[in-house]
């Protein structure tokens, strides 16, 4: 569990098949009693992997006393819920209040709706270079500290990274003031 | 301490109480450093929404990969024999309809030959929009809607540039008898010589039979048995009836 959380924490994204699929099969064969179809299943799915790795990243994961498997299928079964709850509104609330009530609130995570403001950083974002824009998303999203980076990223050492970092930053500060 | 340290420390929750009262006096008196941590708490958020949006591209590619697996579920042995027996089965067909066939008329022999080319390149799976559209084309193709899925693969190609559709968009016009339509987008195609190179050339070579240009027909199945390419038993048998 504590090597999938590191990788879930500060892994690069490919490296995540392992975990993506290691969980789809069990979690589709639990999620087929629901008697959607596969497609919606593997839909919710997905958005359930993004929203666990999102906890991972914001350390909601390093004290759980269940497993990340356990914690994935509650999301994707909260998921599942509100998808059949928006389709059969009162008649499936009345079929399904015991779940409902049962079930600790967990935070299932939905996609934040970006300001103006925030639109644009994104678009200067994109003007950076491909090494900066990697460097940035370590460092301010992902948490991962300049020593972790250098290590991760075959930097020669810290400072490199450190400097790197900076110079990225304010080119990003730069191009934001120039708009 | 240098400024951007102290925003980092500041984000991260990590400054000492003294840290925190230069922070403070900071962000009080210079505007640019106000400004600094402005940006700076954004970019985490527009970090993120980045970052899932990769990962949501990454899951869908993880998909992929697992549709095409279950295709290639077949062991490599089991395959082997399968096609060794299959062909030698249709050989002993090809054979016979040989001898018994009076003549080579090449309306039969294409109504014989053509089968529309499977969808063996997009699993159909919902996601984003781009994705959405091949499936859409695709499952239009899968139902024998031609027109409809003809339209669709010429669009994507457009946005794409994605060989295979234009195979598959000549598999539709071969369909429903657009043969003249068919031809030019096969040959292009074949002129990017890649992996759907193969399969492009056997349909071409059905396309100039139903047109009964015999000439250009033979030269490209001939093409086809030398290269020990795709449809090459079959290629061998149209050359017999053809000459």
């Amino acid at each position: 569990m504590r090597e999938n959380l590191l990788l879930l924490k500060k892994g690069p994204n490919q490296a995540l098949e392992k975990i993506y699929t290691g969980y789809r099969k069990s979690f589709l064969q639990f999620a087929r009693k629901y008697e959607l179809d596969d497609d919606i299943l593997i839909k919710i799915y997905q958005d359930s992997f993004i929203a666990l790795r999102e906890h991972a990243i914001k350390g909601k994961l390093d004290h759980i006393k269940s497993s990340i498997k356990t914690y994935l299928y509650n999301i994707g079964e909260y998921k599942i819920h509100a998808l059949l709850k928006k389709q059969k509104t009162t008649a499936y609330y009345e079929k399904n209040k015991d779940f409902i009530n049962s079930k600790e609130i967990i935070d299932v995570f939905e996609e934040p709706k970006l300001s103006v403001e925030q639109k644009l950083l994104q678009k200067h974002f994109m003007q950076l270079g491909k090494r900066c824009q990697e460097l940035l998303t370590l460092f301010y999203y992902r948490g991962l500290t300049i020593k972790e980076i250098a290590d991760s990223q075959g930097y020669e050492n810290k400072n490199i990274v450190k400097n790197q970092k900076s110079h990225c930053l304010k080119l990003l500060i730069k191009i934001s003031a120039q708009r | 301490m240098k400024r951007e340290e102290l925003i980092d420390k500041y984000i991260q929750g990590a400054v000492t109480s003294s840290e925190k009262e230069d922070f403070d006096h900071f962000f009080t008196t210079d505007v640019d450093f106000k400004n600094d941590v402005k940006v700076i708490k954004n970019l985490s958020i527009v970090l993120g929404a980045q970052d899932r949006k990769d990962l949501k591209k990454v899951l869908l590619n993880f998909e992929t990969k697992i549709a095409a697996h279950k295709t290639k579920a077949i062991p490599l042995f089991k395959k082997k024999k399968f096609f060794i027996i299959t062909s030698i089965i249709l050989l002993i067909i090809i054979g016979c309809y040989l001898i018994l066939s009076p003549s080579a008329n090449p309306d039969v022999l294409y109504v014989d030959n053509f089968e529309i080319y499977p969808n063996i390149t997009t699993p159909i799976i919902r996601g984003e929009n781009d994705r959405n559209k091949e499936v859409m084309a695709f499952m239009a193709y899968e139902e024998k809607h031609y027109t409809i899925a003809s339209n669709q693969f010429a669009a994507l190609y457009n946005d794409t540039q994605k060989s295979y559709f234009l195979l598959y968009q000549a598999n539709c016009l071969l369909a429903i008898n657009q043969i003249e339509t068919a031809i030019p987008l096969l040959e292009q195609q074949i002129a990017l010589n890649d992996a759907f190179k193969e399969k492009s050339m056997w349909y071409l070579a059905l396309a100039y039979l139903k047109n009964k240009n015999k000439i250009k027909a033979i030269a490209i199945l001939e093409k086809i048995t030398t290269d020990n390419s795709f449809k090459k038993e079959e290629a061998t048998v149209l050359i017999k009836k053809l000459n």
